[in-house]
């Protein structure tokens, strides 16, 4: 089975959002500021609703903030 | 601001500090310091003493501190956690079992060698019963902040 990585878009959906910090994504998702900067440096893999919540402050879909790329 | 730490984090420190000092006293009180070795048993006394009350303080803080806006704990410290729980029971059950075995060998061989005798005694079992437990609380520890500082 080939092996691959998730890769996301948070800091770009940031940037688009208005320069949103992540502290102020992370209490809108309702975890620490130091998870949101795990998840955003591809360090550790959220829960499906973490996922989730971090799209719905984007307004975007899952699929627009998390990819999975197969190396 | 990327490598401010995270309130569990400070929590695990603090809890390393408590756990080393106490088991620095624990292991001077019980056993002495080594023959051998030169005395510095007074500064490492000192250095932990201070240590302990360091991190006592540090501990009561982070209790009473409440952070209003944001959450204290979310689901990656409890994936932490549980790595530290799971590391310090694999230990502590090995070598409980490992106790129990010498505990038993050393009862059915106990006239035969001074050694055995020495190791069979309740005294000897509650020392290591001691030790092993904050042994594995500082493994505990250790791997939450292994996990914590890996992602940095």
């Amino acid at each position: 089975m080939k092996t691959g990585t998730i890769v996301n878009q948070i800091r770009m959906l940031r940037f688009n959002h208005g320069e949103m910090t992540q502290q102020e994504l992370a209490d809108n998702v309702g975890v620490t500021r130091q998870t949101i900067n795990a998840i955003e440096a591809a360090k550790y893999s959220p829960s499906l609703e973490v996922a989730f919540k971090i799209a719905t402050v984007f307004e975007v879909s899952i699929e627009e903030v998390f990819k999975y790329k197969i190396s | 601001m990327e490598n401010i730490m995270s309130k569990q984090e400070l929590y695990a420190w603090s809890s390393l500090g408590m756990t080393l000092s106490i088991f620095v006293f624990y292991i001077l009180i019980a056993f002495g310091w080594p023959e051998g070795v030169p005395d510095y048993s007074s500064t490492a006394v000192k250095v932990f003493f201070n240590l302990f009350w360091i991190a006592f303080i540090i501990e009561i803080f982070l209790d009473a501190s409440e952070n209003k806006k944001g959450v204290d704990k979310d689901e990656r410290d409890l994936m932490i956690e549980a790595r530290g729980f799971k590391n310090a029971y694999n230990f502590l059950s090995s070598l409980i079992a490992i106790l129990i075995v010498q505990v038993l060998v050393s009862k059915i061989i106990t006239g035969m060698n001074e050694w055995f005798t020495i190791l069979s005694k309740p005294s000897f079992v509650l020392h290591a019963l001691f030790v092993l437990l904050l042994l594995s609380s500082l493994i505990r520890r250790s791997t939450q902040l292994y996990y914590y500082r890996k992602d940095y």
